[in-house]
């Protein structure tokens, strides 16, 4: 029931890296529907799949860190009823996913819409299972909350958010920084209820409410974009870092909770 | 249900602390690296071997934890490689080792902190009820260990073992049975 | 007593074979008729078994020698030359008893870590105390102790001396030193009164002539009420626990009276949270309450105690008749045979009964003073002695003694002993009434109680109560100490010794055997006699004795020339001139004598490095000593001879099977029930051949019949007070018997550092919390070490785990706190009791 220090460094790395892919490609699908083009219409937009799917490999290779025996891996998928199982299904499904993206977008020059959709759903379910897993830990106050499931969607749909953001070419993505600007208000109300949720279990929420800073600052830069009263080029890089840093703080107080 | 279902009741009024059971645990069936099989935690607070509620009549008294061997094991339910298992003939849970990927979620996911990394072999280990031992027919080490007779080893589903009558006479009851896992340890 | 029910289970017979504890109905279970509850006597007391030793395993056995006099007999196991693991061996004619404990289960690691152990004879090379030593040959280390030893005895053997304590009670280890100082006619120590043990002798030899007595554990199936009196069984004498636990499932109601809730009180039904050294004041208090209530058992004090014996009004003696005639008190001067050595042997104060028929009791039958009967006569009749009043023979006033005991109680109201003892006066009187109302109630006391000033006052005391309420020698009662296991019964017509210890007590010479409490004083000033060579094995003796930064300053260093015979690098080896590499009871021969069972020690696996046994190092040593002829016998040899005698004890006897095979030998003439002492007023070994309450020797103390007196160091009032509020005690714990156990690997979880637990009250007074590392002082040491506090101690104390070694503590050590102080009334009477805990301090923040 012991969750030390060097187990909470690979559990960050995977849940922050893969979740930034996941979110990104929700983020992006969400663009996509909105009506920015700019995807399509990047010659580089094998890029941003790419990048996703080293993102997720670092995530996989932390997830083997984390794991006594690494080369016995496959045996993991055994059982569909564990969420660990689950995170390797739906992780394996957006891999797949998102090399087709690659492929497609260097073949055709541009991605495809549908494409991304797909790898949008698939990611969601790997944000859906990751949060499960830790909620399952139903002796694990810190984790067995209904928080938990936002808290790694949103997270994860707020980091994405900021990778977007990178990837757009368009001057003024107003949509993407009007999502990023959505995505910090919901991390703020969701980073908030967990915050609430652990004082109550007489635990420290210190890092949550600085994350929950971090976040309206991220938000709060964006909504400066949208003003024009920041020039975007620097302003998408501040968002991303920010976003990071925000569930990053608010992950690492999530596991270190763990240690009861 | 399994023919034979395999249980334990722990007298929770007679145990002393002395945790002859976690070390005898430890050493008999030469438990690697840090991990145990067998803990100790107080019954009615937080700190071990800590006396609670007010001088002069505080209480101190003792929960002996070791693997339930649930009806409904959250370890074997959650274990994403199935090596951890319920024997369907005698009610014990065990760990295939050979399978093991030592992702730790049964540990995380057991209400009773029962799996144990096994820190030299990289994988998790926990108590089986000394199942070479029971299959001949002689108790597990913490219980033959253990100086107050506070722990009764037998088959629940046997209306003649002790274990089985202390459970069905109400006497025992699971901890933390809320958790859904069907535990098949009782405290008295 | 009329309402005691007996019970007497029914398997205690010895059925020739061992018997394995099983779960299957049928298969070696073992069932009793009983009305025992849910745990059933099945579990309490069937024996723990088993497995036959798997592939490339082999089975050993041991019996476990370290002092928490336990005696616990062992199976190992051992694989590829290693002990693997250790269980509870069989123990034929009562499997209940099987037990092996946390601490012997994990002795294995660290006898097995090369480590931990003295592997090699190593000379000093640095400062005593560095811990610089060289490796030196056997050879060369004999050859250097016999020099300096020869030169030594050549000028004053007694300036020799052979400390052998109880680091190992293995007949031959024990005894080994001690018998090769016998040899040379050097000096031994008297084992029990600087080790804090001795005050119990005392108190049970004043009042039962003998130094122990038990009930068998098992007898408290028959009590209503039993009460462990500053004994926490549950962790230091484990093997008698499954019987409390089954006396309480029987219904009886069980009580801890400790100044800390020990793991005892966590199963008992009440803690009774005393000031430490204040439990005779407790005592006299509800023999107060008992005699004022007019429920004391007259009749049995009558018959079976000195109550009603005549004590002048002119001296405090006994009045004494000779042929029918008063005598003074000088005429009878030297009967009182003050002088016997009750340390180590199981000795009385002279013949029991010697002086019986000079004693007087006022027969009111009569109306005449006449020799004081026997407890059969009065039961049959034949005289009614008064069990009070004050009489006039031949012209000397008389009272009786009992009237000295109430008169001393009386003092003891419930309101005044609860002062004393940081209890309310109804926990005083309730006590005393469900005491007195069990009929029977059991005690069973320990020497928690008595490592304080007048040491003897406690278990006198408590045993005095037992009598006044009649429980003495009633089965479901006494006040017990030691034991928990039945003796020997004789054979009839039989009177040849059982063991053959003829050539082992042949030495041509005899120790000089000296009390133990002048051991500094004989090193410091050469009183009684100077330590210039001085030997210590089975003990760790700068950890285990009062005021260590005195030995080390003091005693040490006017000592000329250290041996230390141990397997483990002690803090007493460390300031030794010499170490020598001593075997654990797993690696080489040695036998327990002192029960019903002969259990043996043999080599279960190679002696680590270069260790030997110490019949071993003797041997060799006396091969350079000029008494070889007295050690010509290997070990094997030596336990080989003790069992081979024609005795009926031996006649089933295979040593193969026996011996090797089971490590155990049940012996064919013991005594397998749950015996209890003192049945029908018998057994008695004073000089009145009585119970005695009342004794003569102390008269000079002003302490002839029990009483209560302030600690040393009193906590209640003066300077020391002021300065150093809280009492300091130390306790034996589920973690170590001594310092052998520090720190068994295994039993890290359990504990990993030594820990000072308080009381709330006393914490928040200094702004301490749980945790805090904090200082403990007093004028004579320090230690710092981690708080814990706990509700369960009485405020106003503060207490240790006793055993830990000064690497454990954060700096100093717990018994740089203690100290010896020589008590004049103990060592009239015997010697003084280390008084360890009879300490003040004070703790603060570090």
């Amino acid at each position: 029931m012991v969750i030390s220090v060097e187990e909470i460094l690979p559990l960050i790395v995977f849940t922050t890296c893969g979740g930034i892919a996941a979110g990104a490609y929700g983020m992006s699908a969400l663009g996509l529907l909105c009506g920015e083009k700019a995807a399509e219409a990047d010659k580089r937009g094998w890029l941003f799949p790419l990048v996703c799917i080293v993102l997720l490999g670092v995530g996989l290779l932390a997830t083997l860190m984390h794991l006594g025996q690494p080369l016995r891996f496959v045996n993991g998928m055994a059982n569909p009823a564990s969420m660990i199982s689950q995170e390797s299904y739906w992780a394996i499904a957006f891999g797949v996913v998102m090399v087709i993206d690659l492929v497609v977008a260097k073949l055709k020059g541009q991605a495809m819409a549908a494409v991304r959709w797909i790898g949008a759903l698939v990611g969601f379910g790997l944000m859906v299972v990751t949060g499960l897993a830790y909620y399952d830990c139903a002796f694990l106050p810190a984790w067995a909350t209904a928080v938990t499931i936002p808290l790694f969607i949103v997270g994860d749909l707020l980091m994405g958010a900021g990778l977007v953001l990178l990837f757009e070419r368009a001057e003024m993505p107003r949509t993407l920084h009007a999502f990023t600007v959505m995505a910090a208000l919901a991390w703020v109300a969701v980073a908030v209820g967990y915050a609430v949720y652990l004082m109550g279990l007489g635990m420290s929420a210190g890092l949550v409410f600085a994350s929950i800073v971090v976040a309206i600052v991220a938000g709060a830069v964006s909504a400066c974009v949208l003003a024009g009263k920041m020039p975007a080029a620097t302003a998408k890089i501040v968002v991303l870092v920010l976003a990071v840093v925000a569930v990053v703080l608010a992950r690492w107080a999530f596991f270190a909770a763990g240690v009861l | 249900m399994a023919e034979t279902r395999y249980g334990m009741v722990i007298d929770t009024q007679h145990c002393v602390g002395c945790q002859t059971c976690t070390v005898s645990c430890k050493i008999s069936n030469e438990v690697p690296g840090s991990a145990h099989w067998n803990h100790l935690e107080s019954l009615t607070g937080d700190v071990l071997y800590q006396s609670t509620g007010t001088f002069p009549s505080p209480t101190l008294a003792f929960r002996p934890m070791l693997c339930n061997h649930c009806d409904d094991p959250a370890c074997a339910k959650h274990c994403p490689t199935g090596a951890m298992h319920k024997d369907e003939t005698t009610g014990i849970v065990s760990v295939d080792q050979d399978v093991c990927i030592g992702c730790g979620y049964c540990d995380w996911v057991c209400p009773y902190g029962a799996p144990s990394m096994d820190d030299v072999d990289r994988v998790m280990s926990k108590c089986n009820f000394c199942a070479d031992r029971v299959a001949k027919g002689i108790e597990p080490y913490c219980v033959a260990s253990c100086p107050a007779n506070a722990r009764i080893f037998g088959d629940l589903n046997d209306p003649t073992s002790e274990a089985a009558q202390l459970v069905q006479s109400g006497k025992g009851r699971q901890y933390l049975a809320e958790a859904g896992t069907s535990p098949c340890v009782y405290y008295i | 007593m009329e309402d005691c029910k007996t019970c007497e289970p029914e398997f205690f017979m010895k059925d020739g074979k061992l018997t394995r504890r099983t779960f299957i109905k049928g298969v070696g279970a073992i069932t009793v008729a009983s009305a025992i509850g849910f745990g059933s006597a099945e579990t309490a007391l069937a024996s723990k078994g088993e497995a036959p030793a798997g592939e490339g395993e082999k089975t050993v056995h041991a019996v476990c020698t370290v002092n928490c006099t336990s005696r616990c007999h062992l199976q190992g196991t051992v694989r590829d030359g290693k002990l693997i693991r250790v269980e509870p061996g069989d123990m034929p004619g009562r499997p209940g008893y099987a037990n092996a404990c946390l601490r012997s289960m994990s002795y294995i690691q660290r006898l097995q870590d090369e480590n931990a152990r003295v592997m090699y004879p190593m000379k000093r090379t640095g400062e005593r105390g560095s811990g610089e030593f060289e490796r030196i040959s056997w050879d060369e280390a004999i050859d250097l102790i016999a020099e300096k030893l020869n030169a030594v005895v050549a000028k004053d053997p007694k300036a020799a001396s052979f400390y052998s304590f109880t680091g190992d009670l293995g007949k031959l280890s024990w005894e080994a030193p001690t018998r090769y100082a016998a040899c040379l006619g050097a000096t031994t120590w008297d084992i029990e009164g600087i080790m804090g043990d001795h005050g119990a002798s005392m108190g049970m030899t004043m009042v039962f002539g003998t130094h122990r007595g038990a009930h068998d554990s098992r007898d408290y199936l028959n009590s209503n009420l039993v009460i462990c009196w500053g004994r926490n069984v549950a962790d230091t004498h484990t093997s008698e626990l499954r019987d409390y636990v089954a006396a309480r499932k029987n219904g009886a109601k069980v009580i801890v009276i400790d100044p800390r809730q020990c793991s005892m009180a966590a199963m008992a039904d009440e803690w009774i949270p005393i000031n430490p050294q204040t439990d005779p004041a407790l005592a006299l208090g509800m023999m107060n309450w008992i005699i004022s209530n007019d429920l004391h058992a007259k009749d049995k004090l009558v018959e079976e105690s000195v109550a009603p014996y005549l004590i002048r009004e002119d001296d405090g003696h006994c009045l004494r008749m000779i042929d029918g005639r008063i005598v003074d008190t000088s005429e009878i001067a030297g009967a009182e045979n003050a002088d016997g050595s009750i340390g180590t042997a199981p000795a009385a104060q002279g013949e029991a009964g010697a002086g019986a028929n000079s004693y007087v009791i006022w027969d009111e039958i009569t109306g005449t003073a006449v020799a004081a009967p026997d407890a059969a006569a009065i039961k049959e009749g034949a005289v009614k002695p008064a069990l009070s009043g004050t009489f006039t023979v031949d012209g000397v006033v008389c009272r009786t003694a009992f009237d000295h005991l109430a008169e001393s109680a009386a003092e003891y109201t419930p309101e005044y002993t609860a002062e004393i003892c940081g209890l309310t006066a109804e926990t005083v009187e309730r006590l005393a009434k469900e005491y007195i109302e069990a009929q029977p109630a059991g005690i069973r006391m320990g020497q928690g109680m008595q490592r304080v000033y007048h040491s003897y006052s406690p278990f006198r005391t408590v045993a005095t109560l037992a009598m006044v309420a009649g429980y003495i020698g009633v089965p479901g009662g006494g006040a017990s100490h030691a034991g928990g296991t039945a003796t020997n019964k004789p054979v009839a017509g039989y009177t040849g010794p059982v063991y053959n210890y003829t050539d082992w007590s042949e030495t041509g010479n005899t120790a000089n055997m000296i009390r133990s409490s002048l051991v500094y004083q004989a090193a410091v000033q050469h009183d009684p006699v100077p330590i210039e060579f001085l030997w210590i094995a089975n003990s760790n003796f700068i950890n285990m004795s009062p005021d260590s930064n005195y030995i080390i300053s003091e005693v040490i260093p006017a000592i000329d020339f250290i041996v230390t015979a141990d397997p483990w690098w002690t803090w007493t080896a460390k300031y030794s001139d010499v170490v020598l590499p001593a075997c654990t009871y797993w690696e080489h021969w040695d036998l327990i004598d002192r029960s019903p069972w002969a259990m043996f020690n043999q080599p279960a696996i190679e002696p680590m490095g270069e260790s030997k046994s110490d019949v071993e190092i003797m041997t060799l040593l006396a091969q350079k000593t000029g008494v070889a002829q007295y050690w010509d016998k290997t070990d094997e040899e030596w336990i080989r001879q003790f069992v081979g005698t024609d005795h009926p004890a031996w006649e089933n006897l295979d040593w193969d099977r026996d011996v090797v095979g089971q490590g155990i030998y049940g012996r064919d003439d013991a005594l397998y029930d749950p015996a209890i002492v003192y049945a029908d007023g018998a057994g008695y070994k004073t000089d009145t051949g009585k119970f005695e309450f009342y004794t003569e020797s102390m008269l000079d103390f002003d302490d002839e019949v029990p009483t209560w007196k302030a600690p040393a160091e009193d906590p209640r009032e003066g300077e020391l007070a002021a300065k150093y509020p809280l009492v300091y005690i130390q306790y034996h714990d589920r973690l170590n018997v001594h310092t052998q156990h520090i720190l068994n690997p295994a039993l890290e979880v359990v504990q990993d550092e030594p820990l000072l637990q308080m009381n709330p009250v006393d914490a928040e007074a200094r702004g301490l919390a749980h945790d805090d590392i904090v200082h403990v002082y007093n004028d004579r040491g320090e230690m710092k070490i981690r708080l814990f506090v706990t509700e369960g101690i009485i405020p106003g104390t503060v207490a240790t785990q006793s055993g830990w070694t000064p690497d454990y503590f954060i700096d100093g050590c717990y018994q740089n706190l203690t100290h010896l102080t020589l008590c004049d009334a103990e060592e009239a009477y015997s010697m003084t009791n280390s008084a360890f805990y009879d300490v003040l301090v004070e703790v603060e923040k570090a």
